[in-house]
């Protein structure tokens, strides 16, 4: 776990991928954290409730722009068969949640549709001032198409 | 965004339709998928000639009313379909039903057409009663990327479906399930294939066991006793001894897999459709539904509709003689039925959201 300087909140995605979107919408420092590596103790926590498959398929994208190895494929199908039916892999990630304190989670598909009462609810539990949360719904509409339900 | 709200009486019976509990109502917002997003589903009823007319199954699946469609519509339906979802980056995965798709004359021929179409890694699944040759099968097995063999005790042969099995695995077709339709009255029959399966089957997963509906589309099932539930539970619990074998290159799709989730506690569980079903929590009444969105159907008689058997109350949306006239759905709908009895029908996203605004106002 890393050591908290000045950066209060940290934003808990799987291993890849929404915590840049997320950081930039709520526009103050933020740690990320995954539920395999962790993440730091912070005051603040959000969780996004996203999809392992979206963040595996945006990380062997992402990685296969500069090299492609049999070993990311490998590594893609080993993910693939562990976590086909996993009843623990979720249980897992469930009780990791329920380790975290003071946490905000946020499904990514809600925000789509329920963005003006999300966010002044995320603006207000981390004590940012009016304005702070900045959103276009039509950026994350378009953000949303390209790294959603993508896996 | 205009929110659509709903009558409170169609949802007024939701803890009146089941005699179990509907916890699970409370409990979750969501039931999403989790893997193969990005892919839409096309359940097609190719024809309803079939070489079984068992007991339990309604002559509408089997009696030859509807004919096979003619290659030329069919291609022309499938290119203009795969063309238009691939353009939306969705990878088509055709669900191929009858009847028993595989009595069709042309039916291999229909399976390179597929094969053929689209710009993206499209995928074909057959459902089968699994009664062609071993030869057939082997000889169209790199045509085909899912089969799911239902075991049929009343006319099937479950040696013979083992062969065919082994031989599409041993021909590369390793997404193979295989579901025996447990009628009640042939039970020891549909326990000893079960256990012919479990021993000799080279494939991976797991031989499942399908409580039968008294009539299609009822969702009403037989009454089974609970030393054969828990039979049937035990022994669709045991995995199979093959597995995928570590060949090169990607997987095609992520699994279908689907959970509930509560997207204020993050709480995520995953649910089987069949369970579901014959567990009588699938009940979404009032729930929004990605029906038409991530699945669609086309009929024995041409016509595309949502779903499986929600499909059957919706405006049809075009024919497979008029594709370029198709317009396929863009919006989710409410769901107004009781419950949902197709299994493909269940696997699509549904979400609490719109019951929720009703309880807030």
């Amino acid at each position: 776990m890393s050591e908290v300087h000045d950066t209060e909140v940290c934003i808990y995605d799987f291993e890849y991928g929404m915590q840049e979107c997320m950081g930039n919408i709520i526009n103050v420092p933020y740690f990320s954290g995954s539920w395999t590596k962790g993440g730091p103790k912070c005051t603040y926590n959000i969780i996004l409730l996203s999809k392992p498959f979206d963040c595996l398929t945006r990380q062997l994208a992402d990685i296969s722009n500069h090299s492609k190895t049999s070993f990311l494929e490998n590594e893609h199908k080993n993910m693939w068969h562990s976590l086909n039916g996993s009843d623990a892999f979720y249980t897992q990630i469930n009780n990791y949640i329920d380790t975290i304190n003071n946490k905000f989670i946020i499904h990514p598909r809600n925000l789509l549709f329920d963005y003006n009462v999300i966010l002044p609810r995320l603006q207000s539990f981390l004590n940012l001032p009016d304005g702070t949360i900045q959103f276009n719904p039509d950026d994350y509409w378009s953000w949303y198409q390209k790294n959603v339900n993508i896996g | 965004m205009k929110k659509k709200s709903i009558q409170l009486e169609e949802i007024s019976n939701l803890k009146t339709m089941s005699e179990k509990n509907m916890d699970y109502l409370e409990e979750f917002d969501l039931f999403e998928k989790g893997g193969a997003n990005n892919t839409i589903l096309v359940d097609w009823v190719l024809g309803n000639t079939c070489d079984y007319t068992c007991t339990y199954c309604s002559p509408d699946n089997y009696d030859g009313s509807a004919p096979w469609p003619d290659l030329e519509v069919f291609k022309n339906c499938v290119t203009a379909v795969t063309n238009y979802y691939n353009y939306h980056n969705k990878i088509v995965k055709w669900n191929l039903l009858g009847g028993e798709v595989t009595v069709w004359k042309d039916f291999d021929k229909a399976l390179e057409i597929i094969n053929n179409a689209g710009s993206l890694n499209n995928t074909v699944s057959i459902q089968t009663n699994g009664s062609r040759t071993v030869r057939w099968w082997e000889k169209n097995a790199h045509l085909m990327s899912e089969v799911l063999f239902s075991y049929h005790p009343e006319q099937a042969d479950y040696k013979h479906m083992t062969k065919v099995v082994n031989a599409l695995y041993d021909a590369g077709v390793y997404d193979i399930s295989l579901m025996i339709c447990f009628y009640p009255k042939l039970e020891e029959l549909c326990f000893e294939a079960a256990e012919y399966f479990l021993e000799n089957l080279r494939c991976g997963g797991r031989v499942s066991m399908k409580p039968l509906q008294k009539k299609l589309g009822t969702g009403e099932t037989f009454v089974y006793e609970e030393r054969v539930k828990n039979r049937m539970n035990h022994l669709a619990s045991i995995d199979l001894p093959g597995r995928v074998p570590d060949v090169s290159g990607d997987v095609k799709l992520t699994p279908s897999i689907m959970y509930w989730t509560n997207t204020t506690t993050g709480k995520r569980v995953l649910a089987d459709a069949n369970d579901l079903a014959h567990e009588r929590r699938n009940h979404w009444k009032g729930w929004d539904c990605n029906i038409g969105i991530e699945k669609i159907n086309i009929t024995d008689d041409g016509w595309f509709i949502s779903g499986s058997y929600c499909g059957q109350v919706r405006r049809n949306f075009g024919h497979i003689t008029r594709p370029e006239a198709i317009k396929f759905p863009t919006k989710s709908i409410t769901c107004k039925w009781d419950w949902c009895p197709c299994g493909s029908d269940i696997c699509t996203t549904k979400s609490k959201k719109r019951i929720r605004w009703i309880r807030n106002e």
